[in-house]
């Protein structure tokens, strides 16, 4: 066995070279990014700042699709991790089973809400509605991909299973995200006719909330059923076992 | 027919015959593999898949696993583990289970490595495949010492030493694997390319420690 190369690995050195779609450098400008970066970027998407868009003076210049796909990954990993330790700490003991189907609905169903709700958003707005083309579709896409950053922190912290903590973790986090997205689009979304841009942000916001409100339910909440299910067989074995001690 | 067979007669009268060997004779210092009985040849290949199995265990500075990489270690390496994860003895949901893992060791793999190739990397792809495959091996030995483990009554203590000894596995892992991929990468990207790594034994490490075999 030699050395095998499926995918030519060396960036070629003539950049006037056609890249075609399946050779691996044509999306290598698109993961052109350094650690550094990565991590400005980051932390970025979990402050909003109001006097300066960081989009403006960093992704404009340079969107990476690094940043999205595996922050996505990430949220599926931790998740699909915390939904199954859930339910083995709140179920008997030999029933448990690693549910792989979790991780399969978490990665389908985030990937696609990302996925649709972006293109949606670039074809509404920036094609049909405004036709002005302000915004490359890649770059929205990054900008929607790092909104989830402020989500995997609160997936971790889900695994507490206090209802009010879930559902307080839950608003907090979607407001930080959302002011983000809106202090980002906003300057480019407002103008004209201001109550219908100010609709359609808000429809977007609500789809993301939806999303992340569903992972909750569906992940993270089941034990609650779980636990007045226990509660109620002890209290019926305990009635049971004085009502035959009283016999 | 005789002109026939005259025609043919005279016709290979004037065919000149070649004599020679089918066996080259320029690289006579090469093993011909093709005629050596099949145990050396897999005594052959067992003894380098055990010997990247040291490689992986004890990462010293060698290139062998990069250079020299083989396919067979993580097969078997992935099969062992799917085995051991299985947690239901009934035949029909069991077989899922060793098609979901994997599956999953497999599509994590070729993530990580079209990822470290899409960011610059200098390593092909089936040899990252083969450096994760192979760093897999303090990871199985630990989902084999929790399976054995298992088999002691139950406490609660038990859930402690499960999760330090997988913890202790995975960070042996990650050790082997930054040795040996971390050096494909440029320095300013280096924690980009192994983020991925550190996820993808992460899970692998929570599947292991949520196993639960049934009574």
């Amino acid at each position: 066995m030699h050395l095998f190369y499926v995918l030519p690995v060396t960036t070629s050195n003539t950049p006037n070279e056609q890249m075609h779609i399946w050779q691996i450098e044509h999306y290598q400008k698109y993961f052109d990014i350094d650690t550094q970066q990565a991590l400005e970027r980051l932390l970025s998407s979990i402050t909003p700042q109001q006097n300066k868009s960081y989009f403006n003076s960093t992704i404009r210049h340079n969107p990476d699709l690094y940043g999205p796909f595996w922050i996505c990954a990430t949220f599926i990993v931790t998740v699909a991790i915390g939904g199954n330790i859930v339910t083995y700490f709140h179920s008997p003991n030999a029933d448990f089973q690693i549910d792989f189907s979790k991780i399969a609905l978490s990665a389908i169903v985030t990937n696609l809400c990302l996925l649709v709700v972006n293109v949606n958003i670039y074809f509404f707005f920036f094609r049909y509605y405004i036709k002005r083309n302000e915004y490359a579709f890649l770059e929205l896409l990054c900008i929607y991909g790092y909104r989830l950053t402020i989500f995997i922190p609160v997936s971790i912290l889900w695994i507490m299973l206090i209802a009010w903590l879930q559902w307080v973790l839950t608003i907090i986090a979607s407001l930080i995200s959302a002011s983000v997205l809106i202090v980002t689009l906003w300057p480019a979304v407002n103008f004209g006719r201001k109550h219908l841009s100010a609709l359609s942000m808000l429809a977007v916001l609500f789809v993301h909330s939806m999303m992340v409100v569903c992972i909750m339910l569906v992940f993270f909440h089941i034990s609650d059923k779980n636990i007045d299910f226990t509660q109620e067989i002890t209290t019926l074995t305990t009635m049971a076992s004085s009502a035959k001690s009283n016999v | 027919m005789s002109d026939d067979q005259s025609f043919f007669l005279s016709t290979s009268k004037s065919i000149e015959i070649i004599e020679g060997n089918i066996t080259s004779t320029s690289n006579q210092n090469e093993l011909s593999t093709l005629d050596e009985p099949i145990i050396e040849t897999v005594k052959r290949d067992l003894k380098a898949v055990l010997r990247k199995f040291g490689h992986a265990l004890i990462p010293r500075q060698s290139s062998t696993l990069l250079q020299q990489w083989d396919l067979w270690g993580p097969l078997i390496l992935v099969t062992v583990l799917a085995i051991l994860l299985q947690s239901d003895t009934t035949t029909a949901s069991s077989g899922m289970q060793f098609a979901e893992i994997f599956t999953l060791v497999l599509i994590g793999s070729a993530m990580i490595s079209i990822n470290s190739q899409l960011l610059g990397g200098k390593i092909s792809f089936f040899q990252s495949v083969c450096v994760l495959g192979y760093c897999l091996l303090p990871l199985l030995i630990a989902a084999f010492t929790n399976n054995l483990l298992l088999y002691l009554p139950y406490r609660s203590m038990l859930h402690i030493i499960r999760f330090l000894i997988v913890m202790t596995a995975f960070a042996w892992t990650m050790y082997a694997s930054i040795r040996f991929l971390g050096q494909t990468q440029q320095p300013s990207r280096r924690m980009l390319a192994i983020y991925p790594i550190f996820l993808f034994y992460f899970l692998v490490s929570w599947l292991i420690i949520l196993h639960k075999p049934s009574k």
